[in-house]
């Protein structure tokens, strides 16, 4: 009797395990799917742009205007690297030192009560950045620098670069803090100093992982939309001079969110907007394959330390 | 007590579920341009709290967006701050029924360091030279000497298509010296207002103390010049409907367009019917 009840219960408590494993692997599997599910549907819903205009048309295109439907997203493509670059810029300048001092120089418990309050940055919404920045950046912008509009791919760059800050920062900081110690410490016994240490030891240990953390950095700028729609001035047009990153101009999420409630379903300009999506999602996938790709190769060199 | 809390738990779903079911409650939805968006919200709150057989529900989207919604009958009512197009009558047939509920004019407006430098009259030739890029400083219309900022909205507002056609003639025009494209009302007045050498336009309803308008060809856009059609940018607002209105859809139109309704209308800014 007793062993036939606790068998009872044991088979009871394998199949619960079961259905849990099972249904474990179906949620996992929904995941992948959705993201399955909007490619297709990005793809579906984007490609007859490309019955009305040829595919170099809408890439090399220089004139992006609905009125007269002329779709072509060079001025987009353009303001998107050059936001893209500014930011990521002063998200390394000021990200990677920070991320050197937390893990290195600081102790142990400041760094604890520091990297928290760098990790908020990360949580204030971004439609505040974006008004932060348009009541402080862009009259400073205009009076200090004499710009006509203070609406521009830097100031819009400015305040993505802090944005992207806390993920450059606590990205780099792991990086920095997974270089094994016995390494670290081999240096300081040959004689070296800490500084020497830190420069030719633990950072090119930690390289990949620091370049792991701006791959990231930038696929979050790249799709970045609200903060940037109030900074950027949503002008589609090619800077001229080409270099003039003072102008104002337009990215590729702005232009979406600029006319999707417009754009009447099934137009070719509802099309178009969706392409601008593909595209973008292609770069993303892009650069977060070569930023895992950065992180594998730091957890093959140091056998799986992270 | 966990059985009672069961009962009343599924006897308080099922409740809810079948209430609504209870009423011949009759929805009327309203959806489109984003300037008629406030008469239509203000109007469907007062009309819907006076009755208790229509409800009326209102979304925006913009103009182009309602004439779509009401001729493929996703909508009653489509807003709209300009005329149904050709090409839309060519898509969707031509049965569109056209209800004037306001008028609104486009005010051209300046920041106020300019306005204070003696910038109060502009000629439609000057403004559209300006919005073209073809003048580029403020001392070649009197003004001190500062570089034009010109800040206009995104192709798809309603108030954007008004200024466009009356003073470059088309909406199909590319302003060639836009500075910043900005999305709503709202964020113009605050470009205009922060920035020392901006000039951009704006629904009359929008004009306050920090935001004044300046005159076009010597007409200010004042609610007599308004009516009597002497200042250029001034359009009608309109609820389209597919075909004639429903009774229900009727009824609302009527509430809009009484005394009741075009105080409304009124109080969000823009100039009643008639």
């Amino acid at each position: 009797m007793e062993s036939t009840k606790s068998k009872k219960i044991k088979g009871f408590k394998r199949f619960k395990e079961r259905a849990i494993e099972q249904i474990l692997l179906i949620i996992s599997i929904l995941s992948i799917l959705i993201v399955f599910i909007i490619f297709l549907y990005l793809i579906l819903e984007g490609a007859p742009a490309f019955s009305k205009i040829s595919f170099i048309d809408f890439i090399f295109g220089r004139e992006w205007f609905s009125p007269i439907d002329k779709y072509g997203i060079m001025p987009l493509l353009i303001g998107s690297l050059y936001v893209t670059v500014i930011a990521t810029v002063i998200a390394v300048i000021l990200g990677v030192p920070s991320a050197i001092v937390l893990s290195e120089m600081m102790s142990p418990s400041i760094a604890s009560i520091i990297k928290p309050i760098i990790e908020i940055l990360n949580d204030i919404p971004s439609i505040v950045y974006g008004l932060i920045g348009m009541i402080i950046l862009i009259p400073f912008m205009e009076s200090s620098l004499s710009m006509v509009v203070g609406q521009s791919y830097l100031t819009a760059g400015i305040v993505l670069g802090i944005m992207a800050l806390p993920t450059v920062i606590s990205v780099s900081d792991d990086a920095i803090r997974s270089v094994p110690k016995g390494i670290k410490e081999g240096s300081l016994a040959l004689g070296a100093s800490h500084w020497e240490t830190i420069k030719s030891v633990v950072i090119p240990s930690a390289i990949s992982g620091i370049i792991a953390s701006i791959i990231l950095a930038m696929g979050r700028i790249l799709g970045e939309t609200m903060a940037v729609m109030f900074l950027v001035g949503c002008v589609t047009q090619i800077p001229s001079p080409l270099y003039n990153i003072f102008q104002s101009g337009d990215t590729m999420t702005t232009r979406i969110v600029s006319e999707m409630g417009e754009a009447a379903r099934g137009s070719l300009q509802y099309h178009s907007l969706v392409s601008i999506g593909i595209i973008l999602l292609i770069i993303v996938t892009i650069l977060n394959l070569v930023a895992d790709y950065a992180r594998i190769r730091v957890q093959k060199k140091f056998g799986g330390v992270r | 007590m966990k059985f009672t809390t069961t009962c009343l738990a599924i006897v308080s779903v099922v409740v809810l579920i079948v209430t609504p079911f209870g009423y011949a409650l009759e929805i009327v939805q309203v959806t489109g341009s984003s300037t008629v968006m406030p008469i239509a919200a203000r109007s469907a709150e007062l009309f819907t709290n006076n009755q208790k057989d229509i409800r009326v529900t209102v979304t925006g989207g913009g103009s182009g967006h309602g004439i779509e919604a009401v001729a493929t009958g996703k909508a009653d009512i489509g807003m709209a701050s300009r005329d149904v197009t050709a090409s839309e009558i060519e898509r969707f047939g031509d049965r569109f029924v056209e209800h004037v509920i306001a008028k609104d004019a486009v005010a051209v407006v300046v920041s106020s360091d300019i306005y204070n430098a003696g910038v109060t009259n502009l000629t439609k030739e000057e403004i559209r030279r300006i919005f073209n890029g073809e003048i580029r400083n403020w001392s070649e219309v009197g003004g001190p000497n500062r570089w034009i900022a010109v800040i206009v909205r995104k192709p798809g507002s309603g108030t954007r298509d008004t200024f466009m056609e009356a003073i470059f003639g088309t909406a199909l025009a590319k302003e060639n010296g836009q500075d910043v494209a900005v999305s709503e009302n709202a964020e113009m007045m605050m470009n205009i207002v922060n920035k020392k050498n901006a000039i951009g336009y704006i629904s009359v309803g929008y004009l306050n103390e920090n935001v004044k308008a300046i005159a076009i060809d010597g007409v200010l856009p004042t609610e007599e010049n308004i009516y009597n059609g002497s200042y250029p940018i001034s359009r009608n607002l309109y609820f389209y409907t597919y075909g004639d209105p429903l009774p229900k859809t009727q009824k609302f139109i009527s509430f809009v367009l009484s005394p009741k309704g075009q105080k409304i209308v009124e109080e969000e800014g823009y100039l009643p019917v008639d």
